[in-house]
Formats: structure tokens, sequence, C-alpha cells
């Protein structure tokens, strides 16, 4: 099962929503628009520094699987696929459409450059996924969005309610002798059929539940207030610097060329001091923000005021 | 001095939309302040209903006709909108799962006074003094989630209260806790009760729990109020209407007695206690001893020791055995721990304990839909850890929480038909097993009917029969009084022995101490993923401070042993 979200006392968690969002939106800005898989690995490791100063690294490692599935995939279809490069390492036969499969080192670098990146963003997601609380993402949307973010963070909700009711109904069939895995694609659709019905019936009849209880408690009764408000602080100040740096390091890097890498038709990288620099960049500023947030843990003062 | 009324219903009566028998019939009922009024009647009888038109949820919400009016604080409920009747009314409904609106408490007990567009400073206010008051604080940075059924209940509650109602509305909201859960919810409703004057309409089937509370008790049968009055003057009513639920101590001195009755366990000992006294009986010794046990009576009463495979001095055919079985959930809760069990072929055993205790992990490893994580499960002899769920079906049938989730066929019919094809039973033998099982449950009048459109009890039925129609030699029913009346929990008991009785073993998992003692031969109390007590029921139960029946509470150092209604009232006989 996915981990969730978990409130924790750290200082990721006590930035407004709105920062945090901004900073994970830097990382995934830098992922995509340059090629360099040694920056992709600088923007995982400073997810990963960022997942460990918000106390939630084992969890947010755990989503390797879903990294290792999609990067073995891209690793695969890449090089089936795409016809570039000049060291070619296998030559195959014939298939149907893909025509002459020619395998070429530079495909497969590609490929890999290509995991990571998917990585970097599936990543950046996870910390989103476990350090930002979805209600108060969702609490962001005024006016007419509002509506829209009620009915989202519902959604939500319901989803491990959902995923029980259908294991519960499952099972109860299974307990009946009713083998619901046994045969082919269509007596399997067909046996599981039935099924559907119950369970939308069951959502159906919770949803009924949900909007009762909604009205017994004022819903739509006029102008709503709210009960949360997060203001900017300091630290959000200094989250959004550390985001609007990662940026400008990736958007100047890829303008001046600094951080070019090309994988067709041969792998070629520009080295150099300022090359070094832009790919620590993103590093340095997360274990900076892990240093605050060790701080804001020990310091009354910081947390004040922040 | 006149008491205002709070709550005047005036000649109240209400169809659902696309029904043609009306679900309430000219109900009129006033409330003052501070009045705890208890609702009770079978299911389909209006309860639900009649809370429902306090906050206008009837008719605004669902349609239908209704005639007669309901006044809220001098407001119409015809006039009023729902979300107008918020701040005046408050209600809690059945399954706390569908009243979450947010994933955390806070945000939860904040929705409703956002809604209300109150100020931030008074919601703050209002939202902590809740959490304080009903010991909610330490859960403020969970997620709903990861509360227990219990805590959710509290915290709907919370977010009732913190909107000020003056009337706060509870429908069955204990139906879906355990006994101790639900014992502490009802708790905290009474100290509201007792400390905001709020008044407070209980509707609810298990009233052992909150008769005593009542200042009121309202019954209504088939839509109509036929009785309202103190629970004194209902358990006298009640003499002439054997379906009127009452608690089993109350039931108990019922018969013959011309003062007045005990509403509560203590009231019981005391009334058992001036008996014994009058008798000038010390002890009474029930049921009598079994050999190799001292026997230390006064008095001794009929033998009531149940039929039981080694009492028939038949070699017991052992059906399920476990061998120190582990079970671990993915999160890393050791749900059993090293379980070594043996059940015979014939038995009828009750699985106690509370929550979270075991008891339903263990029984989901009789059909395979668990697997043990150390340790063996056999069946007949045989490890069924290659198994699978719907091949172990035929030889062990199990019942769930929620028998809709049987459910899932147009007819009743066809319902049990696809049990039948399901484990192969031929052809030839189906309608014959189909017509049996529908004459031995009383469902034949319904053969075609929607399962879905029958009520409460009945689909409790259906779904029964559903796992009965194949006979299965082993029947596992997993909390199947949950949510029913009296008269449907009656009836069950009447299946379930008379299907024991014909050779089958059923166990039952179950925190309803009496049904287990009425039904049982053995009890199995578990505790922390173990075994903490097995044995006959009346070593069990007498056995056990908290685990146990009224009447074994009532008797308890004057005629210890008794278990059950009817050596209860044996037991009485031998005193008088």
């Amino acid at each position: 099962m996915i981990p969730a979200f978990r409130k924790k006392k750290c200082m990721l968690q006590a930035l407004h929503p709105a920062t945090t969002l901004t900073l994970a939106l830097s990382l995934v800005l830098v992922s995509l628009i340059t090629d360099n898989p040694l920056f992709q690995v600088a923007v995982i490791a400073a997810t990963a520094m960022l997942a460990a100063s918000a106390g939630v690294f084992r969890e947010w490692l755990s989503w390797w699987k879903i990294c290792a599935v999609v990067g073995v995939m891209t690793l695969i279809i890449n090089p089936l696929v795409s016809r570039y490069g000049s060291t070619v390492i296998w030559r195959g036969p014939s298939v149907p459409v893909l025509g002459h499969l020619i395998i070429t080192a530079e495909a497969v670098a590609y490929g890999a450059g290509m995991a990571l990146r998917l990585a970097a963003v599936i990543w950046v997601f996870a910390l989103v996924t476990l350090a930002v609380d979805p209600d108060s993402v969702l609490g962001l949307m005024r006016g007419r969005g509002s509506s829209s973010a009620l009915l989202s963070a519902l959604t939500l909700r319901m989803v491990p309610t959902t995923m029980r009711d259908a294991s519960e109904l499952l099972d109860a069939q299974r307990s009946r002798g009713i083998a619901l895995d046994k045969g082919s694609k269509w007596a399997v659709l067909k046996s599981r059929l039935p099924l559907v019905k119950r369970s939308m019936s069951t959502s159906l009849d919770r949803a009924i539940g949900l909007a009762e209880a909604m009205e017994s408690r004022g819903y739509g009764s006029g102008r709503r207030s709210r009960y949360e408000e997060r203001r900017f602080g300091l630290l959000d100040a200094t989250a959004f610097a550390v985001a609007a740096l990662i940026a400008a390091a990736g958007i100047a890097g890829v303008a001046a060329g600094v951080l070019s890498f090309k994988y067709y038709p041969v792998l070629s990288m520009r080295y150099g001091a300022p090359a070094v620099l832009l790919m620590l960049a993103p590093v340095v500023l997360a274990l900076g923000m892990m240093v605050l947030s060790e701080v804001w843990k020990r310091s009354n003062w910081l947390r004040l005021r922040a | 001095m006149e008491e205002i009324e709070l709550v005047e219903i005036e000649g109240l009566s209400y169809t659902y939309p696309g029904r043609k028998e009306p679900a309430l019939r000219d109900v009129s009922l006033s409330l003052t302040p501070g009045e705890f009024v208890l609702l009770v009647g079978a299911s389909g009888s209006g309860k639900s209903t009649l809370c429902r038109a306090l906050n206008g949820l009837v008719p605004h919400f669902y349609g239908g006709r209704i005639g007669g009016s309901v006044r809220v604080a001098g407001v119409d409920t015809a006039t009023a909108e729902v979300r107008d009747l918020a701040r005046t009314v408050g209600m809690v409904f059945q399954d706390p799962e569908n009243q979450m609106v947010t994933d955390n408490p806070v945000s939860e007990i904040a929705f409703g006074l956002e809604n209300i567009g109150l100020e931030r400073l008074q919601m703050r206010k209002r939202v902590e003094e809740v959490m304080a008051s009903l010991r909610l604080s330490q859960l403020r940075d969970k997620r709903i989630s990861e509360l227990s059924g219990g805590q959710k209940q509290k915290v709907a509650l919370a977010s009732v209260l913190a909107m000020h109602p003056s009337v706060l509305v509870l429908d069955e909201p204990t139906s879906q806790l355990d006994p101790i859960s639900a014992e502490d919810f009802l708790s905290q409703v009474k100290s509201l009760n007792d400390e905001l004057g709020l008044v407070v309409v209980l509707a609810e089937h298990r009233v052992e729990r909150c008769f005593h509370f009542a200042d009121r008790v309202v019954v209504l049968d088939g839509g109509r109020a036929v009785f309202a009055g103190s629970p004194e003057e209902m358990a006298r009513w009640s003499r002439g209407h054997d379906w009127a639920p009452l608690p089993p101590v109350t039931r108990l001195f019922l018969a013959g007695s011309e003062n007045g009755v005990p509403l509560t366990v203590k009231q019981g000992r005391a009334r058992v206690a001036a008996l014994a006294a009058k008798s000038d009986i010390r002890r009474v010794d029930f049921p009598p001893a079994l050999p190799g046990r001292p026997a230390s009576r006064n008095i001794s009463v009929a033998p009531a020791r149940p039929d039981t495979p080694a009492s028939r001095g038949s070699d017991p055919v052992c059906c399920i055995e476990t061998r120190d079985l582990w079970h671990v959930y993915d999160d890393g809760t050791e749900a059993l721990r090293g379980v070594d069990l043996s059940i015979a072929q014939g038995e009828f055993v009750a699985v106690i304990g509370e929550n979270g205790s075991g008891k339903t992990t263990l029984v989901r490893h009789f059909n395979g839909l668990l697997r043990p994580s150390k340790g063996k499960v056999l069946v007949r002899g045989a490890d069924i850890k290659d198994a699978e769920v719907a091949s172990l079906a035929a030889g062990c049938g199990m019942l769930g929480q929620n028998p809709n989730n049987q459910l899932v066929a147009d007819t009743v019919v066809s319902e049990l038909a696809a049990t039948l094809a399901a484990v192969g039973t031929p052809a030839a033998e189906r309608e014959r097993m189909i017509e049996e099982t529908l004459e031995l449950l009383q469902i034949a009048p319904f053969r075609d009917s929607d399962p879905q459109d029958l009520s409460c009890g009945e689909r409790e039925r259906v779904a029964l029969a559903s796992v009965l129609v194949h006979k299965p030699p082993v029947l596992v029913l997993d909390e199947p009084t949950r949510g029913i009346d009296q008269a449907t929990k009656d009836r069950l008991a009447a299946y379930l022995r008379e299907y024991n009785s014909l050779g089958n073993t059923v166990i039952l998992v179950t925190h309803d101490l009496e049904f287990a003692a009425e039904c049982c031969q053995r009890v199995l109390l578990m505790g922390s993923g173990r075994i903490l007590a097995d044995g006959d029921k009346h070593d069990v139960l007498t056995d056990s401070l908290f685990f146990t029946t009224q009447y074994n509470k009532c008797f308890r150092g004057v005629a210890d042993g008794v278990v059950t209604r009817s050596e209860a009232l044996s037991a009485l006989e031998a005193m008088s």
C-alpha cells in the first residue's frame, strides 16, 4: 500500500502549502527542462534531503518500486523505437510495426536519462503526497473553486472506504464458493459484473448518507467562513528563495548551455566549474533547508517567528 | 410552572416517494428542554424517519408526502430549510464512515461552523471546547481514516455539538461500535444531557445500555407511536407486548413483579439479594456441578447442560484445528499470536473479546480468506495453505459483518442458485435445496423479490440463506446481530440452533454476550491475539468480570453459573 500524508512536527509541514508546492514545482521544472542525467541525480538527491527533513524518508524511498517499473519500461522501449545513435550494440531481426531492430548505446543512454527524469518527477510527487496535507492544498482554492475542492477532498477521503467495501464484497463472494479469478478473461469479467452493480449501489448509499450529513450540518446555507488561514512568514520567504534559486540554476544552465548533455549522435557533455556549481545548486540548497529544518525543530525563536 | 415545549410534533404522517405504506402515521409528541427520549421499535418501525423529521431531512431531502407538523423552537420544519435548522437540531447518524467530510478531526469539527459562517475566533473556541470535553484532543493530528469506529463517532458527535444545538438527535449511533466504545459513547451523551440540558432523542436497538438513561421511552410500531412514558411505565406496558425491546434484566423480573422492575444490573442484583434473603438461601449452585467439580450448593436447579458431541459420548471428529497460528498484517500488527485451537464437528462455539482481539482474523483463516504468517490451519485434518477460498466454501460457509455484501443477484432464488452452482451442487438437487432453505428461513414469500428491496431483517435472512443453502458442515458468522432488532435476533438464534442440532458446526463471532450464551455451548475469549479462555460457556462467562451476561452479573454470588434467561428463571423459581 502507498503510504499517505501524516501530520508531523517538521518545517516543511509548517510552511504555507503554496510555498511547499512552489518548491516542488521548481524541482519538477528543472528536471523537465534539463537533459543532463547528473542534474537529474542532483534533483533526486535534493528531494531525498527534503523528505529526510520532513521525517518521511523511509516512506518516500518506498516509491522506488513505481520509479523502477516506469524506469525499466522507458529503458526497454526507447532503444527499441529509436533509430538514432552511432554506436550500434545489437542488430536484431525485422519485427512487425518496429521494423529492423537496431539497438544503439546512445538510445540506451537516452532511455536511462529519461528514466532518471521520470524518477525525479515521481519522487517529487511522492514528497508532496507525504509532506503536504491534501486538505490544506485543496483549501487554497477559493470562491467557485471551493466546491470543486470539497468534492476532491470527499473523493480522496472515500477512496480507502470504497477500496475496503470492494475488498469485503469480493471476500463475501469467494466465501460462497464463487471463483472470481478462474477461466478466460471473459469469464472473469462476467463473474465480476454483478459485483460492479453492488459496488455502485454501496457507493451511492454512502454518497446519499454523506449528503444528508452535510446538509444536516448547514452546508449550502450561505457564505462559508474559513477555520484555517495560513499566512506567509519568514520561512516561506526563505523557501520561496530556495525554489527561485533552484529554478534559476536550471534555467540559466540550459540557456547558457552549461548543463548541456547530448545523447545523439554520440554522447557528449560539457565539463567545467560552472557546470559542477549549477549541478550542485539543488543539493546545496536542499541541504540548507535540511539544516534550517533541524534548527527550526530546536529553536522556539525561529518557530515563533516563522 | 408549565414547561415550555422545545419540539412539538402534531399528527405527523409521512410516506416516502414511490411507497404506498406510510413510514409514519399520526405521530404526536412534544419534548421539553433537558429531556432524554429513547425511541425504540423493530426495524422499519419508523425510528429513523422520525429522527429525520426533527431536522427537516424529512421531507426536504427525501421528498414524499407529509401531513401534520413538526415545530422545533417555534420553527415549522416543513417551511424552514434543513441547513437553517442545523443550528438548533444536531444529528448523528448510524455509520460514522458516511458522515465524515474531511480527513482530519479538527477540520471535521470546524466544517459545520464554516458552513454557518462563524468567525474564526469563535470557531477556534468552539472546536477546542468540544475536543476537550469529549476527550478528543489527543486525536487532533490523526487522520480520520486512522481512527477507530468509536473515535469516529465521537468526532461526529463533536462536530454536531460545536454548532451548539438545543436538540441532539442520534439515529442508532452505536450500531457499528463494539460494546465498550458504545458504552463510552452513550455515557458521553448522557453527561451532555445532564450538564448542558440538551434534548436528546436517541433511536436504539440495544436498549440495555441506555434504557435507564431515558426520561421517556417512545415505542414505535408500524409508524405509530404506540407508547410514550417513563422506562418503568414502559416495562409494565410491555407485559402485554412481548416484542417490545427491554434490557434482559428488566425482562427477567417482568413476570409476577407487582412493584417496579429493575432497569439496571445494580437494581437486578438488589432484587436477587432480597429474594435470596427472603427465602433464606445463601447460595444456589447453578448449573449443578460437573463430575469432579466440588458441589457446594444449598439448592440445585434443573440441569441445563447442553447437548455437545462430548456429552453425547461419541468420539468428536475434529473439523477445524489451528497449530501455533500467527497472523501479522502488512502494517506490522500481530493480530494472532500462536493460537492453538481444535473445534469438533457439531459444536456451537462463540468467539468473544474486545475489538482488535483477533476474533475476525482467526475465523477468516478457517476458509482461507487469510493465510497464516506462521503455523497451520487444518480442516478435517488437511492443511489448507494451498487451497483456494472458493474450493473451501463447500466445507465452510461464512457470513460476514455486512449481509449486503452477500447479495448481488436480482432475485432471492437466483441468489441461492448462484451459491449452489458455485459449489458444484448437481442441477437436479438445486431446486429442492432452495425450497428447503426458503422454508427454513421463512423467506419463501420473497422468492422473486430483489434482495435490495427487502427490509434489514429480511436481507439478513436472505444473506444467511445464501450461505446455508448448500448446507456447509461448518458455518461461521461474524457479528450477525449487529444492528438488528430483538425479533430478528430471536429468529436467527432459532435457525442457528436448529442448524447446529443437525450435526453442523456453528462458529459465531460476536459482542452480543446474551445472544452467545443463548445459542452456544462453548465460548472462546480472545485478547491481544491469544485465546484467554476456552471452555463451556458457564465456566468462561462465570469466570469473567466484564465479558459475561447481565443475568450472570445479577446472580453472581447467589447463583453462580447462571448465564442464560432460562437458567435465570429457573434460579428465580428455586428461590421463590
